[in-house]
């Protein structure tokens, strides 16, 4: 790129060329329709050809960690719903065992099983939403709607079990607000069953769509290597052949008594690490959350009767000075909870590992070489939430 | 899908992006012909759970404003506002709801002692004024006839037990003097009764 | 109404050329006259401007409540009877909205961009015939001179996204002229299909030429000719697709990629005008389809003589050669709400590697199935 203000120096000609190509600087966000929020992308772009992209983050920054140290152990649980407000029981979730990790809190086990269900449920809307926002990106509108179809009676079973539609706030540390409601496990098992349906639905509708194919292919490839130098998890990072779960290498509640699949990305279509291996990690995900539910209901009736969910705590928890770290496997990635207490009725210090934010950095590394469409099939396939980035 | 080279590629690529296409179509065109899963929303509205969150109700005549609810929000978005009488009688000037702020997180109702706030199935918060979103729960304001009638009666009680005691003690001093002009140590001295409390105060007012 | 010149340039110019062509309006006024040409011109431009812009009304309904029954939804369901108003109160609405010229706008190509892209578009419509008479120009050229029409959309589509001085307009333009410069060919020599099998550039003959013959749809153009003028047909439908910018071909205006494509920055009534050009030349594209390859007005199994003679068989003719049109309107919608879009080095490929070898095929077959 040459300067076009720039005097000639003394002694040489200028030279003007017939063409004069410059590179053009796009700025893609934070109100672009395909950016998931607001995220902002600086492209450089040379024609459709993108040669350098930067992703500038901490548009809705609320100040979670903030927060947390100046609210008490409960209170601090509504907060863990809005940073990725598509999975709120695994955040949730996420928060909770880090403070009974601390407070050394003994959980009923029909709490866990709930939890359990939970999580997996959510884990469905989430990649509902993926799915469907990935058509979105690409332009197929119709994937989207019926996404959200099945993900509305996801959110009405959490309805019936906890009373609200996307921000939970359903666990709480020691166990949960509720029991279940009376059918509320056979309604689960009915979702299961038609939602494998849709699923065959989905994969002939979007996931073997020859335009959609041809369009995630080879795009967007992260070796295995490379995704995990940039610290990438979920199914980012099993897209990339990487099999690494939280749920299956460091079982946390009773993931270790249900059998299930760690799919990772294989290459169908194209290269491992492409746009389609992520996408299709989350679409195979969904069956084996599908599959864990079943177990879990089926163990959860059989072990436990109604009754306890919540360990017995004080009314204002206070945990002795220490410190903890727990990740769970969330439907983006490992959220990590580091919590450092005082002794206090508030943490001293919480920090979140959003998976997201992780995810995104790799976004300059694969972007340039590719064209602009394909920016925004690799934004949606990293599947980012924007407010677990900025939290 | 394995990529070959040359003409059978090429028919390959065809076939492949035809008959997904083909695919496709059927599965829109099969829900073309099924109903719409939607609901016309101000007309008909989709039953709510029974556990739902929605607008805040609060049985008053359970409360006994004792603001643990206020302290339980992590967003302070409760503000309660009233005056203690005696008899356990509240009268109530404000409790409030900032639906500005709230995020129905139902923390309030999960330490309340008498369980007598609850979250409920209301949802519709269509306000033309952000004003207008802080909400009163209070099913009365100030005191009822029958509250008046505790503060009358418990005034009385404390008269009457105030009287009592200002009678025992005389009828005992009476007797401890008599003690003493007999030369009798006599009984300790009996603690005084409660009811020393200014009936006025206890009030709590912001 | 600056759209409104050229269009009526467009058919004084045709009627000109007109030769010995037959038309509605050129009997009511009798041919010959200057006047009387005049007249019928400025009657016609009357009639298809009103054509035009119903159309779209009615289109953007149907796309609006075909996708929502597709997606399991309800579509619009509130102005009027089944929401059929709801279309009319979106551009009433768009017409009181304010017109927002960007400040570093070319602001004479900004304003003369959306009136160029309607205007050769409402042109196009007068090349219709709708039946035997019901044609406003009958031009021995009628092919040539609607692919020229369609043709003209791809400057006011690329004048929009230069002058609207925003990248995003610039790059859908750029991939607008790519696009529809290159789609050309395969339509081009499709179109020559249909050309070549009746001897004749008027799609009114076209349309007489495909009555009757066995079982009354055997003169129909892929009937005649099923090994390749099928395929041909197919590729067309494709091109044509590409030519009006709908989806699969939608990328000039992706919405999740180029915000909106080249028209981005407009509002209001210029915005209107680029959305009224969409739905208008989806019918436009779909009834010259129907013209050349699906026999245009006539009826199957039931020969020519029915939509021919009176003034009631044309009326049912033009209903015919509408009904038709749509079905190729809906089956445009239906794929629009089933595919995602593709990227624009595919489009190429699409074009170039697929589309164009086939019909090269099928123009070397008909050649051969005609000399036969």
């Amino acid at each position: 790129m040459t300067d076009l203000e720039s005097t000639p120096k003394e002694g040489t000609r200028e030279i003007v060329l017939d063409v004069r190509t410059q590179d053009m600087e796009i700025n893609m966000g934070p109100q672009h329709p395909s950016t998931h929020g607001v995220l902002r992308v600086v492209i450089t772009a040379d024609g459709e050809i993108i040669t350098s992209a930067r992703p500038y983050v901490g548009y809705i920054h609320r100040c979670a960690e903030k927060i947390a140290e100046c609210v008490t152990y409960d209170q601090f649980v509504p907060y863990t719903d809005r940073y990725d407000y598509l999975a709120a029981m695994n955040n949730n979730l996420g928060y909770c065992l880090a403070v009974e990790k601390a407070a050394e809190l003994e959980v009923p086990p029909r709490a866990t099983w709930i939890r359990m269900i939970c999580a997996e449920l959510n884990r469905i809307g989430s990649h509902l939403i993926a799915f469907g926002t990935y058509g979105l990106d690409l332009g197929a509108f119709t994937p989207f709607l019926y996404g959200f179809r099945e993900r509305e009676w996801m959110m009405s079973l959490f309805e019936k079990i906890c009373g609200a539609r996307l921000t939970y706030s359903f666990m709480f540390p020691g166990g949960l607000a509720n029991d279940a409601p009376e059918g509320w496990f056979d309604e689960v098992l009915r979702f299961c069953d038609v939602f494998d349906r849709k699923w065959r639905e989905y994969d002939a509708l979007l996931t073997r769509n020859k335009i959609f194919i041809e369009r995630t292919r080879d795009v967007g490839v992260i070796p295995a290597e490379m995704a995990k130098a940039y610290g990438l998890t979920g199914p980012c990072l099993r897209g990339s052949g990487v099999r690494f779960d939280l749920r299956e290498s460091a079982p946390y509640l009773f993931y270790d008594r249900v059998s299930f699949d760690v799919p990772v990305g294989q290459g169908e279509m194209g290269t491992v690490g492409d746009c389609w291996d992520r996408y299709f990690v989350r679409m195979a995900e969904m069956l084996q959350s599908t599959r864990i539910i079943r177990q879990c209901v089926e163990l959860c009736l059989a072990e436990t009767t109604p009754g306890e969910v919540m360990a017995k705590k004080p009314k204002t928890l206070k945990i002795p000075p220490t410190e903890v770290y727990v990740g769970v496997e969330n439907p983006r990635g490992e959220l990590g909870h580091y919590l450092v207490t005082d002794g206090k009725d508030k943490a001293f210090r919480l920090k979140i590992r959003g998976p997201s934010f992780c995810n995104l950095s790799i976004i300059p590394a694969i972007l340039p070489g590719t064209m602009i469409a394909d920016a925004v099939a690799i934004i949606g396939s990293i599947d980012i939430v924007l407010g677990e980035v900025d939290r | 899908m394995n990529r070959r080279d040359g003409f059978a590629g090429w028919v390959r690529n065809l076939w492949d992006g035809v008959f997904s296409t083909m695919v496709g179509m059927g599965i829109t065109i099969r829900y073309f012909f099924t109903k719409p899963v939607t609901v016309q929303f101000p007309e008909e509205k989709m039953e709510v759970a029974p556990r739902y969150r929605g607008i805040h109700y609060l049985e008053q005549d359970l409360c006994i404003a004792c603001r643990v609810c206020e302290k339980a929000c992590p967003i302070d978005c409760i503000e309660i506002r009233f005056k203690r009488h005696p008899g356990g009688v509240n009268e109530w000037f404000e409790f409030s709801l900032d639906y500005n702020k709230c995020m129905f997180c139902e923390l309030c109702c999960i330490p309340c002692p008498k369980s007598c706030i609850h979250e409920g199935r209301e949802y519709s918060m269509v306000r033309y004024d952000r004003s207008e979103l802080v909400l009163d729960l209070l099913t009365w304001k100030g005191m009822r006839e029958v509250d008046l009638r505790t503060i009358k009666e418990a005034e009385e009680e404390k008269k009457r037990k105030a009287a009592e005691a200002a009678a025992r003690r005389a009828a005992e001093k009476a007797k401890k003097e008599a003690a003493a002009k007999e030369g009798d140590p006599g009984k300790p001295r009996k603690k005084e009764t409660p009811g020393k409390r200014d009936p006025e105060g206890g009030g709590d007012e912001r | 109404m600056i759209s409104a010149l050229p269009p009526a340039a467009a058919i004084f110019l045709a009627q000109g050329t007109g030769g010995e062509s037959r038309s509605l309006f050129r009997d009511l006024f009798g041919a010959g006259s200057g006047w009387g040409s005049f007249a019928s011109a400025v009657l016609g431009f009357a009639v298809v401007f009103a054509v035009a812009s119903a159309l779209p009304v009615l289109f953007t309904w149907a796309e609006r409540r075909v996708s929502g029954r597709m997606q399991q939804r309800r579509g619009p369901n509130r102005v009027g009877p089944f929401g059929l108003v709801q279309a009319v109160a979106d551009g009433v609405k768009l017409m009181f909205k304010e017109d927002i010229i960007p400040a570093n706008a070319e602001r004479f190509l900004f304003a003369l961009a959306p009136g160029l892209v309607l205007a050769g578009m409402i042109a196009a419509f007068a090349l219709i015939p709708f039946s035997e008479r019901a044609i406003v120009v009958d031009a021995p050229l009628g092919v040539y001179l609607l692919a020229a029409l369609l043709s003209l959309q791809v400057l006011g589509v690329v004048m929009a996204g230069w002058a609207s001085n925003n990248k995003w307009s610039l790059l859908g333009a750029m991939r607008e002229a790519a696009q529809m410069v290159s789609y050309e060919i395969p339509m081009g020599i499709c179109l020559l299909i249909g050309v070549l099998s009746f001897s004749t550039l008027s799609l009114r003959e076209m349309s007489l030429a495909q009555a009757d013959g066995w079982l009354n749809v055997g003169n129909w153009l892929i009937f005649r000719n099923p090994l390749f003028a099928f395929p041909a047909f197919v590729v067309l439908y494709v091109a044509l697709l590409a030519n009006t910018k709908r989806a699969p071909f939608d990328l000039p205006e992706a919405e999740s990629e180029l915000v909106s494509g080249f028209h981005t920055e407009y509002s209001g009534i210029r915005f209107s005008f680029f959305f009224l050009e969409e739905y208008a030349s989806m019918f436009l594209v779909s009834a010259l389809a129907v013209c050349m390859f699906l026999g245009g007005w006539n009826i199957p199994f039931l020969p020519g003589s029915v939509v021919t003679g009176s003034v009631g068989a044309e009326i049912l003719a033009a209903l015919v050669l509408i009904v038709k049109s749509f079905a190729l309107v809906f089956v445009m919608i239906w794929l629009r709400w089933t595919l995602p879009r593709i990227r624009i080095d595919q489009v190429m490929n699409l074009c170039y590697k697929y589309l164009t070898p086939i019909a090269f095929v099928c123009l070397i077959g008909t050649c051969w199935w005609e000399l036969r």
